[in-house]
């Protein structure tokens, strides 16, 4: 991990050392502010009175140390921000160019809020321990040497007692974060069972209210929240110890330098230091308290580092994904008629599942393809082969008699036009959207392709036309609407080869009917793949599939299978004849 | 009658606490405040005036106050903790609970994502609000006013450099804040943007790939990274000022009085003890400011928090009724006097009666009185008379369901057809009372269950989600229903009624949910059961045998929704529905003649009517 961390911080070393440099000088500078005050402090009460020339001259020093420590400690952690940001971008953009190189597998197996997690929450991690750690880590360290040492010069009793007793509320704040880390975990269960509750309901909520299951809802809700609140109520303690323990140890540490140093100077022991003045006793109060800051600010920085190593692990998860086999060196595919060929193919979405084994099937240029069967059955797995969502695990696809494998994705995409039943709409506008296949589209295209896709009518109606702005995934758009659109997306950048995956499952009858209609025109000379569950769609295709259990167990036309009597012909029978009208005789 | 505010009721429980936990907290600070006092004292009569003594015999006083700050700090503590997750805890289970019976039309407005925000983070941020309140609010401004004080006691004339100061350091933290709020925000528009292009490509990777987008949604990526990167840099550039620039003016600060306390030093009106201990209360000053300025974030977000959740107490809740899945609503306004009392999740019993009958309707005179008279109807389910619906106040947009009159008989099977946006589903909702009648009225004698055109399933087993919340079923009747809707053959083989069903039934696919919620519309007693569109992720052949095993049941009465004809064509009635009002009602044949809406449904749909 830590080399792939550097290989990202490489481009950002002057930056990064520049950072380290300037925490560290101000760091140096804190050290210097309180032995000057302290002299000033002597010029007034030393024994000749007060003393202007000195005073003077230590309160210019001090001036310098100050304005120059302020500016150093604004500039440290702003290049530190730069490089950390900077960094981070990168690490993000890399990870998600690596993603869209992953093979559709992970899209489809992968939870889709972990994975946005990771791009999200888990960089900002790492942005916080880049930039923060680091130049709390440099300045503290130079802080906690730099006055450990000055106070041992000035006396190394006092020094001797000070790291005995303040290194305490590191103890403390250790063992209070170790006993409260169980009770944290605990809460941020609870606190996410409650969430995803909350969220369930609510999203469910007409069906809630349908069953009149608001009592149990709430019974649980309730029983969630009680939980949460009792582990809520010892962590909220439990970590609200933390402040107040150090701060009695750093009082305690107070304490003892202001007695020692007054012991010390009224029976006048050195101790092998300084001799104890009120100056020199001004001076070691202050470090007293700046020593206990950087320390711990240092304990809490690890914490916060822990966590940003934590998250570098989970992105590095993503990263080592492998990805597709990269076809950079590959022909693109040239313009094509539709002849689409499998030979002997075999695929399984897990080993040690088999779907699909030794598939062939030949099918014409310009024919209309119809997939039947039950849900499950592997009509979709059809598709995703075609276009390469997968890879066949053995045997050959071919288009017009090109091996698949040997062109690029992109240009085998092409030559498909895909409609799927899940629409996938993105924010942007209804115009942006139609014309996302082809992004250079003209205002008389996209209309046209709206059209015919009968999408055009209610575009209209919608507030801005075609410049209505969609919200995340079209939710303010019926799921009729929403197919009507992606179906105009597939008009307007028409292929060789059309995929409609149930692609009018939400829209009504009448309507399906137009599209089909407008399909048809499109079609007209294409090979189309549909996969349907109405039958009225599928009766006219040229050669029928039906696909069960990976298999195709049936292929002919409409009026072949149903003479042949077997599955299809059971199907259409059940889809044909339903009870009610049996019932009215 | 006066309304209590749900969020100030949820704390009063605690309010003794409001004020026991700040005056330990009070305690605390005066003790630290005394520290840098008595360290003078030592100073100046110790050191100046060397008497050891007295050096030692301040060494157990001022240990003695410490320990006693830090016990006052962990009672606050305690206190805050307390009081804070009680007043969220029970916050959140009004909120909850009131959410849960708000009227549908304000939870369409809000939308769950802002309501389940609202019950989560909103209520987070207040209770942690409560806990600051206790532990710094007081504690913070004190320790100004305090420092400031002590300091006066020490010696007056130098005060006014802590006058002239402090403009210049409230200037800076509000400068700060003002300018880092909004570039905070914008921080976070970007954060959204990643995070949502980010879904957008998960969710959509396969049209990606079809339309070879890939290279341009990596721009779209990074380009929304490069936004991101410029505005964190930019925030930070000016938020990493607030420390350096307050430290700066503090020392500024002690260096104008170590000057002028030297003038005060050599006229012999102050002593060295006493300027360490001014500039130490100087330092106290500024911690406690910056808290403060950290405070006042804080109480802003929190008070944007405290307005959204009373947005939603705002609204009334629905009252009454609910027992039979049927929200009875009588028109505006004034329903709403149950809500105050029923917001605690304990206060409602549910009256799970398996006979009742609601009315929907908007007369005003006509309230919450249900029409029990079982003799008279004890034919009818349902009677539908002049119901119209609309969703909004604009009498421009047409109204989703217009006038729609009929009576449906037990056992009756009865089909309703219409084209999309016809207004089947709002028809759907008026009978499941989701929404109160624009005119007209709805009235349903005996329990409605309705599978609706969304499967929704929840967290627990096959059981918990057929069961649906009646303890009443059992499970024979589960099992009944499951065999019914064809679902008895995969949940013998997930496991039986114990099944889990993970979140939103992830772990059953569109068709099997669908079948799990056709079988919860059936379980439990007979009454009239809605299948709302209910065979779209069916299969025609397991459609047919479900409708078949239906109709074996007889005593059910069933109205169907559907755009297919071939499953509703059979029903004793149908009723169609053109741009919410009704095209005609009858058996297939006779709209076959007499409804030119239905002839072209079936027309296009492929069903001819002659083919007998």
């Amino acid at each position: 991990m830590t080399r792939w961390f550097l290989g990202y911080l490489k481009k950002y070393r002057a930056g990064l050392a520049l950072a380290a440099v300037f925490a560290a000088l101000s760091g140096g500078l804190q050290l210097a502010g309180p032995l000057f005050l302290g002299r000033a402090v002597d010029a007034l009460t030393g024994p000749g009175g007060v003393q202007k020339d000195e005073l003077v001259k230590n309160l210019v020093l001090l001036a310098v140390f100050y304005v120059a420590g302020a500016v150093l400690s604004w500039l440290s952690p702003v290049i530190a921000g730069k490089t950390a940001a900077g960094t981070v971008t990168d690490i993000r953009t890399d990870t998600f160019s690596h993603m869209m190189k992953l093979p559709l597998r992970f899209f489809d197996t992968r939870r889709h809020g972990d994975v946005i997690a990771r791009l999200t929450s888990d960089c900002e991690n790492m942005y916080d321990g880049l930039s923060q750690s680091f130049v709390q880590l440099f300045s503290g360290i130079v802080a906690v040497i730099g006055t450990l040492a000055a106070m041992f010069m000035i006396s190394p009793a006092v020094a001797a007692a000070v790291l005995c007793i303040t290194p305490l509320s590191l103890v403390i704040a250790r063992f209070v974060i170790m006993r409260t880390a169980k009770l944290f975990a605990g809460q941020q269960k609870i606190a996410g069972e409650l969430a995803a509750h909350t969220e369930e309901i609510i999203s469910g909520l007409s069906t809630v209210r349908d069953y009149s299951m608001e009592e149990q809802a709430c019974a649980a809700f309730g029983e969630i929240n009680a939980r949460l609140y009792k582990v809520g109520r010892s962590a909220q303690f439990g970590g609200a110890l933390v402040n107040p323990s150090t701060r009695l140890v750093n009082n305690f540490s107070y304490i003892c330098v202001g007695l020692m140093g007054a012991a010390f100077a009224v029976h006048g022991i050195t101790a092998g230091g300084w001799a104890m003045s009120t100056g020199v006793i001004a001076t070691l109060l202050t470090y007293a308290t700046q020593f206990a800051k950087p320390i711990n600010e240092i304990a809490g920085v690890t914490t916060q580092l822990q966590n940003a190593a934590a998250s570098a692990r989970r992105i590095m998860d993503i990263q080592a994904e492998v990805p597709e086999t990269d076809d950079g060196g590959l022909p693109a595919l040239g313009d094509v008629r539709g002849a689409i060929e499998m030979e002997n193919v075999s695929f399984s979405y897990v080993p040690e599942k088999p779907l699909i084994r030794g598939l062939g099937l030949s099918v014409a240029p310009g024919s209309t393809v119809a997939i039947v069967g039950p849900t499950g059955g592997g009509k979709t797995t059809l598709v995703n082969l075609l276009m390469r969502f997968y890879d066949p695990d053995s045997g050959v696809i071919r288009i017009d008699g090109t091996d698949v494998s040997g062109v690029t994705r992109d240009s085998l995409r092409a030559a498909y036009s895909m409609v799927l039943q899940d629409t996938w709409l993105f924010t942007g506008t209804v115009r942006e959207n139609i014309a996302y296949g082809r992004p250079g589209a003209d205002d008389a295209e996209i209309e046209n392709a709206a059209r015919q896709a009968f999408a055009h009518n209610f575009i209209k109606r919608l507030p801005k036309g075609y410049n209505t702005l969609l919200t995340e995934g079209g939710a303010n758009l019926s799921g009729g609407q929403r197919q009507l659109l992606t179906i105009a997306r597939a008009m307007l950048s028409p292929a060789p080869v059309l995929i409609l995956d149930e692609a009018t499952s939400s829209v009504d009858i009448v309507t399906e009917q137009y599209v089909r209609r407008g399909f048809e025109r499109l079609m007209k000379g294409r090979t189309s793949f549909i996969i349907a569950h109405r039958l009225s769609t599928i009766r006219n295709a040229d050669l029928i599939l039906v696909v069960d259990k990976g298999n195709i167990v049936e292929k002919g036309t409409h009026a072949e299978l149903i003479s042949a009597g077997g599955r299809y012909a059971e199907l259409v029978s059940a889809g044909n004849v339903d009870f009610l009208r049996r019932k009215l005789r | 009658m006066k309304k209590e505010n749900p969020i100030i009721a949820s704390a009063k429980k605690y309010r003794k606490w409001f004020v026991i936990g700040p005056l330990f907290k009070l305690t605390e600070a005066v003790l630290e405040l005394l520290i840098p006092t008595m360290m003078v004292y030592i100073i100046d009569r110790g050191v100046t005036a060397g008497d050891g003594a007295y050096v030692l015999r301040m060494m157990p006083v001022m240990t003695g106050l410490a320990v006693l700050g830090y016990l006052s700090a962990l009672v606050c503590q305690y206190v805050a903790s307390l009081s804070s997750q009680g007043f969220g805890t029970e916050l959140r289970n009004r909120l909850f609970s009131h959410v849960l019976r708000l009227p549908r039309k304000e939870t369409d407005r809000f939308g769950a994502p802002a309501l389940v925000n609202r019950i989560n983070n909103d209520v987070n941020i207040l209770q942690q609000g409560v806990a600051m309140l206790i532990r710094l609010a007081i504690r913070a401004p004190f320790i100004c006013v305090g420092s400031l004080v002590m300091a006066a006691l020490l010696n007056i004339r130098l005060t006014l450099v802590i006058f002239c100061a402090l403009p210049f350091l409230i200037a800076a933290v509000v400068l700060v804040s003002r300018k880092t709020v909004p570039l905070f925000s914008k921080v976070q528009g970007n954060l959204d943007g990643i995070s949502r292009i980010s879904r957008e490509n998960l969710s959509g990777a396969r049209v990606i790939r079809a339309f070879s987008r890939t290279r341009a949604e990596e721009k779209r990526f990074s380009d929304e990274c490069g936004e991101y990167n410029k505005a964190v840099v930019k925030v930070n550039k000016v938020a990493a000022l607030l420390n350096p620039v307050t430290t700066l003016i503090m020392n500024v600060a002690v260096i104008a009085v170590l000057w002028f306390g030297g003038a005060l030093i050599g006229s012999g009106n102050m002593t060295g003890g006493q300027i360490i201990a001014f500039i130490n209360y100087i330092s106290y000053m500024v911690t406690a400011l910056l808290v403060l300025a950290n405070l006042v974030t804080l109480f802003t977000k929190a008070k944007a928090s405290y307005a959204r959740i009373a947005e939603v107490f705002a609204i009334p809740a629905e009252s009454g009724g609910r027992a039979s899945g049927q929200a009875v609503n009588a028109g505006d306004g004034h329903a709403d006097a149950a809500d105050a009392a029923d917001s605690g999740a304990d206060t409602d019993t549910n009256t799970d009666t398996n006979t009742n009958t609601n009315t929907n309707t908007n007369t005003d005179t006509d309230t919450d009185t249900a029409i029990a008279d079982n003799s008279c109807s004890g034919n009818v389910i349902l009677e539908v008379s002049s119901a119209s619906l609309r969703y909004g106040d604009d009498p421009a947009i047409p109204p989703a369901v217009e006038n729609v009159s009929f009576v449906m008989k037990k056992g009756e099977t009865l089909g309703l057809v219409g084209v999309t946006g016809s207004g089947k589903s709002s028809l759907v909702s008026l009978i499941a009372g989701r929404y109160p009648c624009s005119s007209g009225r709805v009235t349903v004698h005996g329990k409605v269950r309705v599978a609706a055109q969304q499967s929704i399933l929840f967290t627990g087993t096959v059981g918990d989600n057929v069961r649906a919340g009646d303890s009443s079923v059992t499970d024979d009747q589960i099992w009944e229903a499951l065999k019914i809707a064809q679902a008895d053959a995969f949940v013998a083989e997930k496991g039986g009624l114990d099944a889990p069903v993970e979140r939103g039934g992830v772990n059953f696919s569109g068709g099997q949910r669908q079948r799990l919620s056709v079988a919860r519309a059936l379980a439990g007693a007979p009454g009239l059961v809605i299948l709302d569109d209910s065979f779209s992720a069916l299969d025609n052949a397991t459609a047919s045998k479900m409708l078949e095993a239906i109709r074996g049941l007889g005593s059910v009465s069933l109205m169907i929704v559907s755009q297919r004809i071939g499953c509703v064509r059979g029903a004793d009635r149908i009723i169609v529905l053109d741009d919410g009002r009704p095209a005609g009602i009858g058996t297939h044949a006779e709209l076959l003649e007499k409804s030119e809406v239905y002839a072209e449904i079936c027309r296009l749909s492929g069903e001819e009517g002659a083919e007998n």
